[in-house]
């Protein structure tokens, strides 16, 4: 191996969290600028920069050695060295090891531990935080040698070697002479290290910011703990040669101990599976028994032309890539969700898989949505797929704990991500650590959030005002962008899950999550997909759950369990409501921005859904997909091609790029690219990285559109039209699987609207308004809402047979006994009960406890409900106010008054028999005061709508009822009131917001532009408004445009 | 008999603003007391702009800035609002001394003995502002009614300068419509009352009395009686005595000078004592001698500065009764200490770290006398400071590498015979930078020496904390 006579092999990255400043990659850059042939990664207790370091040094020509600066339970460091396959695998068991049972983010390991698993190993003696170095700092001598000894016992001498640093500390000639001795003393290898923690001194003091945040600690107070100079910088072979000159062995140890290690890269998984494998009922082989599962469902599932060239190609490529045991693995957990009731779907690129469909991984049939299978898989693709699934997200830890308890808690853990410090997070620490008062850091915060001359100006006032001087603000100014995107600490992937046959320790090092009953590995999902291992996302969707619930709501209503997964999606009467905009609490289409495109839209088949869900993105918005799109299919425009070969791509679309998939098409048709380099073209395009990635690709395509006599024009035209579509939207078979479940939801509501809308409540907070605009809408469908009720209610919501006329469903003591107003027979669709769960202040738990109480008798009075349930004062106050007690005839406040004697009663029964007290009478609340208290207990109005305690106003103001808002042209000056339930500024939308009001009869949407945003901030931010504005119609869809806002008051 | 609530709103506002020729309402930007910004204090008070931002008494600075990031904000003058609160309670001594201070700026007055001086309560009321305004030009409000509770809301509710009289038996229907908020109630109460729909008075005076206690305890009961118009509190002055005697009898009468002072200073122990159990300070000393002919003799003296220290007492009975003149046997000694004030008055509180170095020595210096005054000479023991040696700058001849060959200190030249250490020191860049080099060695004399080169000067100094 070529050197300058010095490699480095104690270095730092930012992957050392809160203790390095470099990427992986600047690491390596450097090495190369110092024409080093090798250099070993030494991060803190992990390895979580290993995936990034080895990539980057491959692509620089340079050995990636890794290694870990270990943390003993003493407090002393030792720094490790992976010369072997063995000793990878060592390494990575003994970090996790140093993890097991300790908090979060403290590692310690147990030094009799090393003697177990030292194979493969070179171990370094440390820093000066190292045992031996450490014993000589303190006087210990005779410790010193002990120590040094009985590590070069474990690690044998030749593995073992007494590291030398020179970082210009008082002591530091001392140390290194007596390290230097000793190492004689017991024939053992010296060798220099830098110990690297940044490239140059000036980024010392980004060290210093991140020791302190580490620290949590002021720089005026982190005191010794600072390093006294900027000498962990990351020095040349020159510097070191000269440094280290007269020991000059320290420096060929490095040499010598580079050509030991053989390259990191040999040690990832690289395209080899680490999957366990299935286990196969007959012994076949994974591919085999793939097959045979495929051939069968292919024969139930297409009676007539069967796509088995499809089936062949997909298990050829699965086969090729080595990928059988994955789509078994995936298709058992599917499967043991489904055979335990848990509602789930697959989702994303997998959605493009036949293989996928006919393991039930997927609902779409590819073939009918003429899907395209590379985009999931190819030959030519380099990254790993991944399948995500949605699960019933109140079931998914059931299916967690399947897979931790199907293939081991050795063999299973879940992804990491690596939180990084962004602008607000690193103002907000360097502030607080360069000493800034707290009140100052916040307003700060605010103010450098975005970093221009006006921010500057305006952190400098402030500063100023609040007696701080100039220099504290220079650095913050300076040093807190530095700070964004190093990595701040580790959190869990959402649900992305890795298996694996040999114990998953050995590959990657493991750590608890938080959670309870979870590790994390210590590689992100781009570190994983890098290294090509698979994972399985496993995750949750509430509506998955919701609708489940629906479905077992409708099948007891009817007695018939409606199957969703035989549905054909193409009832015209479903699609017509959907026209008519019926839409909260369906699946992907409830939004304020979808709601404003179906009228125009007005989806009729599945195909349509799959495009309208894929047109609200941002790539089709940014790139001007949606208006083109739009006029064509209302035939308001012609459907034009900028290329005839663009046609079979875009025709589906009317020529306009909706789905990422037609990326691929369109490159493919016009300029020859391979369905593989099209979906390479697709990830560029959605690179973070931006123009960079994507220009090699613009040459390609352009080259390829010459060649199939494209005009450069046209090709260039095409290609800018693919780079502001941008990566932004949704794979066609996300958006079909999405559709599926968009599809299911409407049909519920269409057909099974009380099921539907108890189902919806029972998963609160979900989709995308609150639970009073559910309400509201269930309402308006004809199904009655009943409020929480302590006799019947459940847990969650469920439902009640409809208006009965009985008077325990309705509030007989109310002074007006107003009620919601009767349907008619032909509406009536029964009645929700609200749940207790849906009381704020009581919780799930105390909600059970009520329940499980009743079932053994019903609650007969105050003193009995606080007596049998333990509830403490709170819980009874918001069950009385939420109205849950109104059965028993009482006035709230009769009874919120008598709690005081039921609890004194319920925690002890008065010895004596008191004379009666002559407590006052209290009548019933107002109307507009209970709905008010409803909404505050329960966050709808079971007695009205929350908009009645505005009505007056609304009524005096003038305001149109939104339902009456069709009959006006466009154009006309309009006041409309209510309470906002949506509000939205998308950042591409150049300042303007969105409002979506609701009033009793209905939500309309407003629009503002930026100044009204900014002259009625105030009453923008509120939550009864009146909007005087003009109506604005655009083709069917009908908006407001709003010019003042005011508050109401209530 | 009716009770009076007199009120200087923001009376630390008000002196601030006086002290800088400001109106209340002037304070544009806000007026917050209390510290700067960035003091781990709390907020004394504010001016009514600071108040409508969002900033009140009590809050932490940090969090009132952020409601208020214009307002001016000063420290706390406490013995400026003590002399505006003693100056005003001086005042009213005019009247009665039937005075309870309630707080800064807040009185409660007896009435019953300006009946007949004032019969009419808009006259006593009248009177009472212009002598508070004479005394002090603050704003002022008052209440008058029946009862302490009524007077005070009377007097919230008043204009500047003005009263609110509220007449007899009226004090119920008065209350009835303001707020429970007014209450000295715990939230919680408040809170459970709200729901029950009860927000004012009037509505909880109509509530039984032992169903509100039995449903919120006993302080609902009193909370109750408040709300009705019937505060029992009687005002209790503490106003302190305005003298305090001691009077003892000579047998046999004696025109021994000896006696007298032996029986002064005995009085003088025991009024010392009393002084110091009661919390006063003596602010002027008279003895009273009465001979066998019933003649009255008099002598007087301040006592400058104030004290209940007995042995300064003693001093100057002492010289009051080598002073006065005495021709028959004495038979009746008085001591009579008049006046008094509240110790508290009397303590000044430095803030010594905002201000320059040789105003602190003043400051300290004046402190120690003080309290030396007080508390005798053994009250304060002055501990002395160790300073570090400060270094030396020396001139160096540096070799090829940069380091030392020799150096020269107070004239003399130094040989570096050898160079044991040198470190590098890169420190508190963040502050004031410390970017030193340095080198332990030996000179031509065997001394070990610590020896740096200041990098952002560019000099050599001997630092003499080690000699090693």
């Amino acid at each position: 191996m070529k050197s300058g006579g010095y490699i480095e092999l104690h270095a730092h990255s930012n992957h050392s969290l809160l203790d390095g400043v470099p990427f992986p990659e600047d690491l390596v850059a450097r090495a190369a600028a110092y024409e080093m042939p090798a250099l070993a990664l030494t991060d803190h207790d992990g390895l979580y920069g290993a995936v990034r370091f080895i990539r980057a040094a491959e692509a620089a020509g340079i050995k990636p050695i890794l290694g870990a600066e270990l943390t003993l339970t003493d407090d002393s460091h030792l720094t490790l060295l992976a010369e072997t396959a063995e000793g990878y695998a060592n390494l990575s068991h003994l970090i996790t090891l140093a993890h097991l049972n300790r908090p979060k983010g403290v590692a310690r390991l147990e030094p009799d531990l090393l003697a177990g698993h030292h194979c493969g190993l070179i171990a370094l003696s440390g820093c000066r935080h190292g045992a031996v170095s450490r014993a000589l700092l303190a006087g210990e001598p005779r410790l010193a040698l002990d120590t040094a000894l009985q590590m070069a016992r474990i690690f044998g001498p030749h593995h073992y070697y007494i590291e030398l640093q020179r970082h210009y500390h008082p002591g530091d000639a001392h140390l290194v002479r007596d390290l230097h001795e000793l190492a004689l003393q017991l024939g053992l290898g010296v060798v220099a290290t830098g110990n690297v923690h940044y490239l140059e001194p000036v980024q010392r003091e980004v060290h210093d910011i991140l020791t302190c945040i580490q620290l949590n600690a002021s720089l005026d107070q982190t005191g010794d703990h600072l390093r006294p100079n900027d000498e962990y910088r990351f020095h040349s072979s020159e510097t070191m040669s000269e440094c280290f000159a007269d020991i000059p062995q320290a420096l060929t140890s490095t040499v010598d101990i580079a050509a030991r290690c053989a390259s990191a890269a040999t040690f990832l998984a690289d395209g080899h599976q680490i999957l366990p494998v299935f286990e196969t009922p007959n012994g076949d082989s994974a591919p085999v028994y793939l097959r045979r599962l495929c051939e069968q469902a292919l024969q139930a599932r297409y009676t007539q032309r069967p796509p088995r060239d499809l089936l062949d190609k997909e298990l050829r490529i699965i086969n090729q890539l080595e990928l059988s045991n994955y789509f078994l693995i995936v298709g058992d957990i599917i499967h043991f969700a489904r055979s335990s009731g848990i509602r789930c779907q697959g989702r994303g690129s997998a959605a493009n898989s036949l293989v996928a469909y006919l393991l039930n991984i997927s609902p779409i049939d590819p073939v009918a949505t003429d899907l395209v299978f590379e985009r999931f898989l190819s030959a030519e693709r380099s990254k790993t797929p991944d399948i995500d699934i949605d699960f019933a997200a109140d079931r998914r830890e059931e299916v967690i704990q399947y897979v931790y308890n199907r293939y081991g808690r050795d063999h299973a853990a879940m992804a990491c991500t690596l939180v990084t410090f962004r602008s607000r997070s690193a103002v907000r620490d360097t502030a607080r650590v360069l000493g800034f008062p707290p009140a100052l850091v916040e307003r700060l915060t605010d103010v450098l959030n975005v970093h221009n001359d006006e921010s500057v100006r305006e952190a400098e006032a402030l500063a100023a005002s609040f007696g701080a001087g100039p220099g504290p603000l220079e650095h913050l100014l300076r040093l807190a962008p530095q700070l964004e995107g190093l990595p701040r600490h580790l959190g869990i992937h959402n649900g992305g899950m890795i298996l694996s046959g040999p114990p998953l320790d050995t590959l990657i090092p493991l750590e608890p999550a938080t959670m309870a009953d979870r590790t994390v590995v210590q590689w992100d999902k781009e570190a994983l997909e890098e290294a090509g291992i698979v994972k399985v996302d496993i995750l949750g969707l509430r509506m998955l759950s919701a609708i489940e619930d629906a479905v077992t709501i409708a099948g007891q209503l009817i007695g018939t369990r409606p199957d969703l997964d035989a549905l054909a999606p193409d009832d015209p009467e479903v699609y017509a409501m959907l026209c008519r905009g019926e839409t909260v609490g369906v699946f992907q289409v409830e939004s304020r921005a979808q709601a404003s495109l179906i009228p125009n839209f007005r989806p009729q088949t599945f195909g349509d859904l799959t495009i309208e869900i894929s047109l609200i993105r941002p790539g089709p918005l940014q790139g001007n997909m949606v208006r083109p799109y739009l006029r064509r299919r209302q035939g308001v425009e012609p459907v034009r091609y900028l290329h005839p070969r663009l046609k079979p791509a875009l025709e589906e679309t009317l020529g306009v790029i909706v789905f990422q998939e037609q990326v691929l098409k369109v490159a493919q048709d016009l300029a020859g690219f391979t369905p593989g380099e099209g979906d390479q073209l697709r990830r560029a395009l959605s690179n973070k990285q931006g123009e960079a990635a994507v220009l090699p690709f613009r040459e390609r395509f352009l080259r390829g559109a010459q060649e199939l006599q494209v005009p450069e024009p046209i090709a260039e035209k095409v290609f800018e039209q693919l780079v502001s579509f941008g990566g932004y939207s949704f794979p066609k078979s996300h958006a079909a699987a999405f559709a599926v479940l968009t599809y299911q939801s409407a049909w519920l509501r269409r057909y099974h609207p009380t099921a539907f809308f108890a189902g919806l409540l029972r998963h609160q907070p979900m989709g995308f308004y609150p639970v009073h605009v559910v309400v509201s809408e269930a309402r308006r469908y004809g199904v009655e809402i009943r409020g929480v009720d302590l006799h019947t209610s459940d847990v969650g919501a469920t439902v009640e047979p409809g208006n009965t006329g009985k008077s325990e469903d309705r509030r007989v003591w109310e002074p007006d006994n107003q009620q919601i107003p009767d349907p008619g027979p032909s509406k009536k669709k029964g009645a929700i009960r609200l749940g207790l769960e849906s009381v704020r202040g009581l919780g799930e738990e105390a909600s059970a406890t009520i329940v499980e109480a009743r079932r053994q008798r019903p609650f007969q009075s105050l003193v009995d409900l606080c007596q049998r349930t333990g509830l403490g004062r709170r819980a009874v106050e918001a069950l009385i106010m939420a109205g849950a007690l109104d059965r028993w005839n009482r006035p709230r406040r009769q009874l919120l008054w008598e709690l005081q004697s039921a609890l004194e009663a319920a925690a002890a029964p008065p010895a004596l028999d008191l004379p009666p007290r002559d407590d006052p009478t209290f009548t019933a609340i107002p109307r507009h005061e209970r709905l008010w208290l409803e909404q505050t207990y329960t966050g709808v109005t079971a007695g009205g709508h929350i908009t009645d305690l505005v009505s007056s106003q609304l009524r005096e103001m003038g305001a149109t009822p939104v339902a009456d808002l069709t009959h006006w042209p466009d154009g006309t000056q309009i006041r409309v009131g209510g309470v906002i339930v949506a509000r939205q500024r998308p950042p591409t939308a150049n300042g303007v917001a969105f409002l979506a009001i609701e009033d009793r009869s209905g939500i309309v949407n407003v629009m503002l532009y930026p100044e009204v945003v900014q002259t009625y901030r105030r009453a923008v931010m509120s939550r009864f408004v009146l909007v005087e504005g003009e109506v604005r119609r655009d083709g069917a869809a009908m908006s407001i445009l709003g010019k003042r806002v005011l508050v109401l008051a209530v | 008999m009716k009770i009076m609530y007199l009120l200087v709103p923001h009376l630390p506002v008000q002196v601030e603003c006086q002290k800088r020729g400001l109106r209340q309402d002037d304070t544009s930007k806000g007026l917050v007391i209390g510290g700067r910004p960035w003091d781990a204090s709390v907020v004394l008070d504010c001016c009514p702009v600071a108040e409508a931002a969002g900033a009140r008494p009590g809050m932490p600075l940090a969090r009132a800035v952020m409601r208020c990031p214009k307002a001016d904000f000063v420290p706390a003058d406490h013995t400026a609002y003590q002399e505006a609160q003693q100056t005003l309670f001086v005042a009213l001594l005019q009247f009665t001394d039937r005075i309870e201070t309630a707080g800064l700026g807040m009185f409660y007055v007896e009435t019953g003995q300006l009946a007949r001086r004032f019969p009419e309560d808009e006259e006593l009321t009248g009177a009472t502002v212009a002598a508070l305004r004479e005394a002090m030009p603050l704003d002022v409000q008052v209440g008058l009614a029946e009862e302490r509770f009524t007077a005070e809301q009377a007097g919230l509710a008043a204009r500047p300068n003005r009263a609110v009289v509220v007449p007899p038996r009226s004090g119920r229907s008065f209350l009835s419509s303001l707020p429970l908020t007014v209450l000295p109630a715990t939230p919680e109460i408040i809170r459970r009352l709200d729901l029950l729909g009860i927000r004012t008075l009037g509505e909880m005076a109509a509530l039984p009395r032992v169903a509100l206690v039995h449903q919120f305890g006993p302080q609902a009961g009193f909370l109750r009686d408040l709300a009705a118009g019937a505060d029992p509190r009687p005002v209790v002055p503490d106003a302190p005595p305005l003298e305090l005697r001691h009077r003892t009898t000579l047998r046999p009468p004696t025109v021994d000078r000896q006696v007298l002072l032996m029986a002064a200073q005995r009085m003088a122990t025991a009024l010392a004592e009393t002084l110091r159990r009661q919390s006063y300070q003596a602010q002027g000393l008279r003895i009273e001698i009465v001979d066998t002919a019933q003649v009255l003799h008099t002598t007087a003296t301040a006592v400058e500065p104030p004290t209940a220290d007995q042995g300064r007492l003693e001093r100057r009975i002492q010289v009051l009764v080598e002073r006065v003149r005495v021709e028959r046997p004495v038979e009746g000694l008085e001591v009579i200490l008049y006046p008094l004030r509240p110790t508290y008055l009397g303590v000044t509180q430095l803030a010594l770290f905002s201000a320059s170095q040789d105003q602190r020595w003043r400051s300290l210096q004046e402190a120690l006398r003080r309290l030396r005054e007080r508390f005798g000479e053994l009250i304060v023991m002055v501990a002395s400071l160790i300073r570090p040696p400060e270094p030396r700058l020396i001139e160096v001849r540096p070799g090829q590498d940069g380091a030392p060959d020799a150096f020269i200190w107070e004239g003399r030249t130094y040989r570096v015979r050898r160079i044991y250490e040198h470190w590098r020191e890169r420190r508190f860049w963040w502050a004031l930078p410390v970017e030193r080099d340095y080198y332990r060695l030996e000179d031509h004399t065997g001394q070990v020496r610590l020896a740096y080169r200041d990098l952002r000067s560019a000099t050599w100094w001997l630092d003499r904390r080690r000699l090693v």
